[in-house]
C-alpha cells in the first residue's frame, strides 16, 4: 500500500497554514520573542540574580572586614589606654565592678558607708552565685546584678550623709527605692533597696 | 488569534519578564544578609575611657 506522503492527512492540514503569508512573516518573530523570553526566565534571570547576590556578598564582607579592622584598632587602643591607667585607678575599677559577686566586699562597702554617720540595723542580700567557676566564657561579657536591702537609723542629717556615702561607695550601686520613716519616738529610720553590679565574663 | 496578536502578547510577556528580572536583581542588591549575631559583634567600641566617671569612683 504505497501512498504519496504529501497526500496524507497531516500535510492536508498543515500545508494551508505554512503557506499563509501572515504566518510566514510573523512566525520567526514570534519564535524569536518566545526564545528570548524563555532564555530570560530560565538562564538570564538566575545568572544575573546570582551575580548580584555575589556582588552584594563581596560588598557586605568588605564592609564587615572594615568594621572588624576598625574595632580591632579601637580594642588595641582601648587596651593601651587601660594599660596606661595608674594601678590605683585600675584597682578602683576592679573594686567597683568585680568579675565575681564578692558579697563580702559589697557588705563591707555598704556597712562602711552607713557606719560613718548612722547606725546600721539590717542588711539583706538577695540570692547570688558567690563564685561561678563553671560558667562558660561568652563572646560578650554581660552585667550581673546583686539586689540588696539595708536599714539604718539616725538623725535626718546623718541619714542624708549616709545616702551621700552610698552614692560614693567603692562598689557601683544603684539605689532603686529609698524610704525615710520618722517614728513617734527615737531616731529616723532609712530603708534602701538597690543593686550592685558585677561583670560576668 | 492572528499571528500579530500573538506577537503582541509575547512582547508584553517579554517586557513583564524584563521587569521581573530587574526587580529580582534590585531586591537581591538591597536586602541585608548580616545576621544579628554579626551585627552585635560589629558594634563599635569607644577606646577612650571617661575620666570623669573613673575619677568619681572612690577607693
Amino acid at each position: 500500500m504505497s501512498q504519496n506522503k504529501y497526500y496524507s492527512r497531516y500535510y492536508t492540514y498543515i500545508t494551508p497554514v505554512i503557506t499563509n503569508k501572515l504566518v510566514k512573516s510573523s512566525t520567526p518573530y514570534i519564535f524569536s520573542v518566545l526564545a528570548v523570553t524563555l532564555f530570560m526566565i530560565f538562564i538570564i534571570r538566575p545568572t544575573l540574580s546570582t551575580i548580584a547576590q555575589l556582588q552584594k556578598n563581596i560588598e557586605t564582607h568588605k564592609q564587615i572586614l572594615d568594621q572588624l579592622k576598625k574595632k580591632g584598632q579601637d580594642l588595641t587602643l582601648a587596651k593601651q589606654n587601660f594599660d596606661s591607667l595608674d594601678p590605683q585607678t585600675k584597682e578602683r575599677i576592679k573594686l567597683a565592678l568585680p568579675s565575681q559577686a564578692q558579697v563580702t566586699s559589697l557588705v563591707k562597702s555598704l556597712e562602711d558607708s552607713v557606719k560613718k554617720e548612722a547606725s546600721f540595723s539590717a542588711l539583706q542580700v538577695q540570692s547570688v552565685t558567690v563564685y561561678d567557676n563553671a560558667a562558660e566564657a561568652t563572646t560578650s561579657p554581660n552585667l550581673g546584678e546583686i539586689e540588696f536591702a539595708l536599714n539604718a537609723q539616725g538623725s535626718y542629717q546623718q541619714l542624708m550623709a549616709t545616702l551621700d556615702y552610698l552614692k560614693h561607695s567603692s562598689r557601683i550601686v544603684t539605689l532603686t527605692n529609698i524610704v525615710l520613716n520618722k517614728p513617734a519616738e527615737g531616731n529616723m529610720s532609712l530603708s534602701v533597696t538597690g543593686k550592685a553590679y558585677l561583670l560576668k565574663n | 488569534m492572528s499571528g500579530r496578536q500573538f506577537l503582541y502578547i509575547l512582547i508584553a510577556t517579554l517586557i513583564t519578564v524584563l521587569i521581573w528580572v530587574a526587580s529580582d536583581i534590585i531586591h537581591t542588591r538591597t536586602q541585608s544578609d548580616i545576621s544579628p549575631q554579626v551585627q552585635e559583634v560589629l558594634e563599635p567600641v569607644n577606646p577612650n575611657f571617661d575620666q570623669e566617671v573613673i575619677n568619681s569612683l572612690s577607693l
